[in-house]
């Protein structure tokens, strides 16, 4: 075998079908903008130096989300409760009362112990310092 | 009082994302995302409640248009700044969500809040239908 057709795309039977399903669930769940891994949906992004995890808490208050790092995993918990003003009548509920606990592994070795935490307009934004071993580097190449 | 009210808002059709997120962002997001809302009712006014994280008051834009109130958070998206996606589960992009509204409300005073990301529109109804609940006293 060539080494092109270890990168060329699928083709047999199983692995076609696998991304036609694939490609169904995609179109199943964009639309509510949470995928189906559980509540919150999150994002991750990196530098050189931190990690990024970004999760979209409306009307989350920060004293009730609880982040966590142990072992290299990642854990966001916490809640919402849905409020009906008082004297009024529910018409149309889609949003609800949250009771959440996610968690990812991190690609990285972090410092727990600097995490930080940013809740704003209903955003959470985590910034994960990366340990120096983690940080990307150089290597010099020299000629022998 | 009268249960008519309930028929002077209605969510009708929304434009709606329909495409994989991944070609979505290649495509800059041209679709809005559906924001999940909730609605009530007291005996003055329509309340309604939705989700926009990432929205600002500035970035709201609300406009009624014959019997037909839009609402739209713009979202500034969030990761230039930042390094490169290593995983990705949702999309960033503007929100909005179309209702039908009847004359009963009284599309001057609409007022609205945004905060932590939720959007909160009052709608009043028009004083001609708060006077259709006529209370009798005893006497």
């Amino acid at each position: 075998m060539n080494t092109r057709a270890l990168f060329s795309p699928a083709t047999n039977a199983v692995t076609l079908v696998r991304n036609e399903v694939e490609r169904m669930f995609d179109n199943v769940f964009c639309c509510s903008n949470t995928g189906s891994q559980g509540y919150p949906s999150l994002n991750m992004i990196d530098d050189d130096n931190n990690i990024y995890v970004e999760a979209e808490l409306p009307g989350v208050k920060m004293e009730d989300v609880e982040v966590s790092v142990t072992d290299g995993m990642l854990t966001v918990s916490g809640h919402r409760t849905a409020v009906t003003p008082v004297g009024a009548d529910t018409l149309r509920r889609e949003r609800g009362s949250l009771e959440f606990e996610r968690s990812i592994s991190l690609p990285a070795n972090v410092d727990p112990t600097d995490t930080r935490a940013v809740l704003r307009d209903g955003v959470l934004t985590l910034t994960l310092p990366k340990t120096v071993n983690s940080r990307a580097r150089q290597v010099p190449v020299t000629e022998g | 009082m009268n249960t008519n009210t309930t028929n002077y808002i209605n969510c009708c059709g929304t434009t709606e994302a329909t495409t994989p997120l991944h070609e979505r962002h290649a495509a800059k997001q041209p679709q809005y995302y559906r924001a999940p809302i909730d609605v009530h009712e007291n005996e003055g006014s329509f309340t309604i409640v939705a989700d926009m994280p990432g929205s600002t008051a500035e970035g709201i834009e609300i406009s009624v248009e014959d019997n037909s109130l839009e609402i739209t958070g713009k979202v500034q998206d969030r990761y230039p700044d930042l390094g490169r996606v290593l995983h990705q589960e949702y999309g960033i992009g503007d929100f909005h969500r179309r209702f039908r509204i009847g004359d009963g409300i009284d599309v001057a005073s609409i007022e609205a809040t945004c905060k932590n990301g939720i959007l909160t529109v009052c709608l009043p109804k028009s004083a001609t239908v708060q006077a259709r609940t006529i209370e009798v006293r005893a006497e």
